[in-house]
């Protein structure tokens, strides 16, 4: 299990149903998910990257950051570099499996919606 | 470094999330250059320790202190720089981390001291994939685990021999040996260049 009740390991469990369950509200806003993007590519990041990369004001990405440390997906640390004080976001292992997770689940939905329009012959 | 526009003007439907997915990683991946740095300078080591040898006609092969040390000793210093680089970047741009460089370092000073024996049995490649396996693991990056399997395999395999026994050639030439390490050594920086270019590409 994730340690979190309301989100299915995999997408073929939320299946059983419709695909679109097995998205995570939390993972699925899109600028989180940039976030868990960039981080999954370089495992940490400090404040300044993800707010150029992502293109976001500083409120927007702290407040998006806050979320996805309470979710559990990263940790965030605060440190110095000379006397410039530093953010550093590292995802964790959940992180990652949430980000996997996720666009799994929108691949799965992305082709059941392809053979229901292929079906009707749109 | 230029943003990706993720955050503006962004679609809300499931591919064109997925296709900026995919390019913000493509961008992080060109800032670090995760993989092709490695492969590069540690194949450049590989290169510039065996080439003496194989021309020379395997100048102490196979001897204490000899070609394996040599070419021990680039790869160590070539894990020491890829840890510095990381770290210098770490610091400036504020992206990734040394993760795993430092480590296989240290396995090469020990290599190289205390393990001189290992290194001389099993060749410069037990350095090699082992370094390359810790970074690979440290870092995530299944194209290093990949190339650390292979490329370390094969020449740790060649370290008893195994592959210069095996040549069509009833006589066996010192020079065949170092041979195959550099042309191992090749083929990584190849890899290197290809995935220098893959990197370029954004995939």
């Amino acid at each position: 299990m994730t340690g979190r009740p309301d989100v299915p390991d995999t997408p073929e469990q939320a299946a059983g149903s419709h695909p679109a369950l097995g998205l995570d509200d939390v993972v699925h806003q899109r600028t989180r998910l940039g976030i868990l993007a960039v981080l999954a590519e370089a495992t940490e990041a400090d404040f300044t990257y993800l707010r150029k990369v992502l293109g976001l004001t500083d409120g927007n990405l702290g407040r998006h950051l806050e979320i996805l440390e309470d979710a559990g997906l990263i940790t965030v640390s605060k440190g110095y570099h000379g006397r410039r004080p530093r953010t550093w976001a590292t995802v964790t292992a959940e992180g990652r499996r949430a980000l996997r997770r996720e666009l799994a689940s929108m691949q799965a939905l992305m082709q059941r919606l392809d053979s229901v329009i292929g079906a009707r012959g749109d | 470094m230029t943003s990706s526009g993720f955050a503006h003007g962004q679609p809300d439907d499931a591919e064109g999330i997925q296709a900026h997915v995919a390019a913000i990683r493509s961008q992080v991946r060109r800032d670090l250059r995760g993989t092709s740095l490695p492969l590069l300078l540690l194949g450049t080591a590989t290169v510039v320790g065996e080439a003496p040898q194989a021309v020379s006609q395997g100048w102490n092969t196979g001897v204490l202190f000899g070609g394996d040390w040599f070419t021990g000793l680039l790869l160590t210093a070539a894990f020491a720089v890829l840890w510095w680089a990381y770290r210098r970047r770490a610091v400036r741009d504020g992206v990734g981390r040394p993760a795993g460089f430092g480590a296989a370092a240290v396995l090469g000073l020990v290599l190289l001291s205390l393990g001189l024996l290992l290194l001389v049995f099993m060749g410069p490649f037990i350095l090699f994939g082992a370094g390359l396996l810790m970074v690979a693991s440290w870092q995530r990056n299944a194209l290093l685990a990949w190339w650390a399997v292979l490329a370390g395999g094969l020449g740790v395999f060649e370290g008893f021999f195994g592959i210069t026994n095996r040549l069509p050639a009833s006589v066996w030439r010192t020079w065949e040996h170092p041979a195959i390490y550099l042309a191992l050594g090749i083929l990584t920086v190849l890899a290197g260049l290809a995935a220098r270019l893959r990197e370029n590409r954004g995939k």
